[in-house]
């Protein structure tokens, strides 16, 4: 039994011993009654639902045991069925106008019965499996599907294929630019307003995401641009590109700068998209340097570049005009902070810009790329830590914690060391974990 | 009028969007094996996947030689002789016009590097470059670089029933003809960069035709 329906049991028990007078015990009888029933609802639904689902799955299972028996027509119009079922469903969903599972789930449902409509078609008819032309063929038809349904499983998914297209396949000349920032801004734009409006647990996350893989997407196809604009030699620009890093590491370095601006950091910081965009970004641009794909394109300096690809000084000159506007707005962005609110932890996680491009110019040093980016992730997650502790936030401190996690986590796969020191990295990062938060914990409660 | 009743007729639409591309890729499938160019690509004997219901199928890449003066090809084979390789990938768009031989196999008649994929040529995205072979330990170069150039992947779909006797066709040959080489092709349908394997002949019997059987 619920708490309710026992709470509604006792109830006239409380009213007859004087606990609470009639009225109340009125209210709270209506309040328990349309709680019970909403429960019930609840439940109902789901049984329905349940057996909606067993009904489809035995409906797919007898099609699937003579599927072999039918024609190829019956097989092509047998692709176009699950479309026909998620039309039934999205449309009931919105006129009706059900709550956020129902319109998740007939998101996900439109998405898998184009997935099936296509591989059906391709499977039956033996056309060739091209990966990079059915990732944008999905992206392209389920990108409406985000903002119908508003949907956040299906904007995470879209990133995903995007982010494949972009690191399997480089794309050509403008599409890009075009495709992929259309493709961004607009889960952007719909995932911060999703963010800002209701911010459920699920909604942050998605925003996380979201900020971990922009960064790559603007990192690659901007570099791409950009080459691809001014030098028309480069036809085969390796991805992730180095110009395009270094726009990436610059515009994330002034998103961080940002978020402790007057303007930006009257947000609390974890309702602060730049903030946020920031500090992934500038996570994947400082530990993706040492990944082994990476070494070719990543330890090649300007010199070696321009012999490479017998690019003009003058060329190179107008490429960095982009890089140097970018510059000026870190300049005076950081002036700025270091005066006014002195924020240690974007001070320093933005400088990882200025050692990427001097790495870029003078040397292209491993020691460089790895060491000092590593460091400065370090220094930034520990000052998260001790600002966390200084200051009781739980917050400030599990970002800190969770920075200097996913970079052991991704040592483990990149790096070359042993087994054992790995294995102690972990245990170490697991007692700093548990100690902080119990040494936090404790002092509150003394305090208290 | 309201907002999320405007939302029902463009889901409407995007889903009688997403129902045409269904359509279009079979309207375009039908026209690529009706008008498509008939090309036969050799290949290895068929392997069999019988829980996909597919026959995976390696097709030989066709080589040519490099008698084109492409500055990247050619700044690559000068990179690769200081490097002293005699092979390597190189990653550039090529587009490839195929030809066939008097037998109907494939042959590259014209290439040329491009950013964009061509509507009328067939497309790939890495080259493999030769200038010479090893040969008992010693080193043989070619006189002329050669070009290899990766065919179409095939993969071809059968009923259960199907895919038995297609295997045990198979299994026959192959006792049939141990240590030996086995004569394989498929046949393609090809219509700019879009591939359609029509059928794959081992020891010169169509498999398409022992399914059907």
């Amino acid at each position: 039994m619920s708490f309710e329906k026992k709470l509604l049991k006792r109830l006239p028990e409380y009213e007859a011993e004087g606990l609470i007078d009639k009225q109340s015990a009125l209210r709270l009888k209506q309040y328990l009654n349309l709680k019970i029933s909403k429960n019930t609802l609840l439940f109902r639904t789901s049984l329905y639902f349940v057996g909606i689902l067993l009904v489809f799955i035995g409906i797919c299972l007898f099609v699937r045991n003579i599927w072999d028996l039918l024609t190829t027509t019956t097989h092509l119009v047998f692709a176009f069925i699950p479309l026909m079922i998620s039309l039934g469903l999205g449309s009931f969903v919105l006129y009706k106008q059900l709550g956020t599972l129902m319109r998740e789930l007939s998101g996900v449902v439109n998405f898998l019965a184009t997935f099936a409509m296509f591989s059906i078609i391709s499977t039956t008819l033996n056309i060739e499996c091209n990966l990079y032309n059915f990732s944008l063929a999905l992206i392209c038809l389920s990108l409406p599907v985000v903002f119908i349904f508003r949907s956040v499983i299906i904007s995470v998914v879209v990133l995903n294929l995007l982010m494949f297209v972009n690191s399997d396949y480089p794309a050509d000349k403008y599409f890009d630019i075009f495709f992929n920032y259309t493709v961004l801004a607009g889960i952007g734009f719909f995932l911060f307003r999703k963010f800002y409006s209701e911010k459920p647990v699920l909604h942050i996350i998605a925003c996380w995401i979201f900020c971990i893989i922009a960064p790559i997407i603007i990192g690659n196809s901007l570099g791409n641009f950009i080459t691809h604009s001014f030098f028309g030699m480069c036809n085969n620009f390796a991805i992730p590109n180095e110009l395009g890093m270094i726009l990436a590491t610059g515009s994330l370095s002034i998103m961080l700068l940002y978020s402790s601006t007057k303007t930006a950091s009257k947000h609390l910081i974890w309702k602060n998209p730049f903030f946020l965009a920031g500090i992934a970004g500038i996570v994947i641009t400082a530990t993706q340097m040492n990944s082994s794909d990476f070494h070719t394109s990543f330890f090649c300096n300007a010199q070696e570049l321009s012999n490479f690809y017998k690019i003009s000084i003058l060329d190179f000159i107008v490429a960095f005009t982009f890089v140097a506007i970018i510059f000026g707005i870190w300049i005076y962005l950081f002036v700025n902070v270091l005066k006014t609110s002195k924020n240690w932890s974007s001070i320093i996680g933005s400088l990882i810009f200025i050692i990427y491009s001097i790495d870029f110019f003078i040397g292209g040093n491993y020691l460089i790329y790895v060491v000092f980016a590593n460091l400065l992730m370090f220094i930034t997650a520990l000052l998260f830590v001790c600002n966390g502790i200084k200051n009781k936030n739980y917050l400030f401190l599990n970002i800190g914690i969770v920075l200097l996690l996913s970079q052991a986590v991704i040592r483990m796969f990149v790096s070359e060391l042993d087994m054992v020191f790995r294995a102690s990295l972990f245990i170490v990062f697991g007692i700093l974990l548990i100690t902080t938060n119990w040494y936090v914990n404790s002092n509150r409660q003394r305090q208290k | 009028m309201n907002l999320k009743k405007i939302l029902i007729p463009i889901f409407v639409v995007v889903v009688l969007i997403q129902l045409t591309t269904g359509i279009y890729l079979i309207f375009d499938a039908f026209d690529i094996v009706e008008n498509g160019q008939l090309i036969k690509f050799k290949c290895n004997i068929p392997s069999v996947h019988r829980k996909a219901k597919q026959l995976n199928i390696y097709t030989y890449n066709i080589t040519t030689d490099y008698t084109k003066d492409i500055p990247q090809i050619n700044d690559a084979i000068k990179k690769e002789s200081n490097l002293n390789r005699l092979g390597f990938h190189l990653n550039v768009r090529v587009n490839v016009a195929f030809t066939t031989d008097e037998h109907g196999f494939a042959k590259v008649k014209d290439y040329y590097v491009s950013t964009k994929k061509s509507p009328t040529e067939y497309s790939i995205k890495e080259l493999w470059l030769e200038r010479g072979i090893r040969k008992n330990s010693q080193t043989i170069y070619h006189k002329i670089p050669k070009l290899n150039i990766s065919a179409p992947k095939c993969k071809l779909s059968f009923s259960e029933q199907a895919m038995e006797k297609i295997e045990k066709y198979l299994k026959t040959v192959e006792k049939k003809h141990r240590g030996k080489n086995i004569s394989a092709y498929v046949v393609y349908r090809i219509k700019g960069d879009k591939v359609i394997p029509i059928d794959c002949v081992v020891d010169g019997k169509s498999l398409t035709k022992i399914a059907k059987q």
